[in-house]
């Protein structure tokens, strides 16, 4: 699954710490999800897309790889 | 100690990764001299200060454990237990083909360890919704 997560990070203006500490996960995991290694569960996916004011697919693109 | 040290994510984890080493280490030496209360002492000792340590921590708001964390820990548990699960059996059918009696150990440990999993495999499927 690919994710425009790092744009929106961009966008707000936020460091991945930032981003972390707000959704309530480590750095590590965000720094998964932006490089595509991780993907998030739905309600992190929720978290992040409520955060940004968007819908998920604005952010989460599923390519129909696994 | 605590406030002196600027805590976070990373510091948690070094201290956490120390108190691991320093009960392993003391472990080793209590089991070398054959003192089992020390070792019992050393291990109740090092989960509390590591219980102690991450209870501070989350009370500043660090996060040690996540989603990714759990899935990384069910995993590697998954791993283990097919591996150390095969070796088991192997070893087990090994010794007992030449008339070990730990052979026989090594199979039963292997069954229990089957049976284990069916239990926790059957409450898992139905909590998560499965028959």
């Amino acid at each position: 699954m690919k994710n425009r997560l790092k744009v929106y990070r961009a966008m707000f203006n936020l460091t991945q710490e930032e981003l972390a500490k707000k959704l309530g996960v480590s750095r590590q995991t965000i720094i998964a999800i932006e490089k595509g290694k991780y993907d998030p569960s739905l309600k992190l996916a929720f978290k992040i897309t409520r955060l940004f004011g968007v819908k998920i697919e604005d952010i989460f693109i599923y390519d129909g790889k696994e | 100690m605590l406030k002196i040290l600027n805590m976070n994510e990373s510091t948690v984890k070094k201290l956490n990764v120390l108190i691991t080493a320093m009960v392993g280490v003391a472990i080793g030496l209590s089991i070398a001299q054959g003192n089992y209360l020390i070792t019992l002492i050393v291990v109740i000792a090092g989960l509390a200060t590591i219980r102690f340590i991450s209870n501070k921590a989350r009370t500043k708001g660090i996060v040690l454990e996540d989603e990714r964390l759990e899935l990384t820990t069910i995993k590697a548990s998954d791993k283990t237990f097919r591996v150390v699960t095969v070796v088991l059996v192997t070893f087990g059918f090994v010794l007992k083909a030449l008339n070990n009696v730990l052979g026989d150990t090594l199979l039963y440990i292997g069954c229990l360890m089957l049976i284990v999993y069916l239990v926790f495999y059957r409450y898992y499927a139905s909590k998560l919704g499965g028959v």
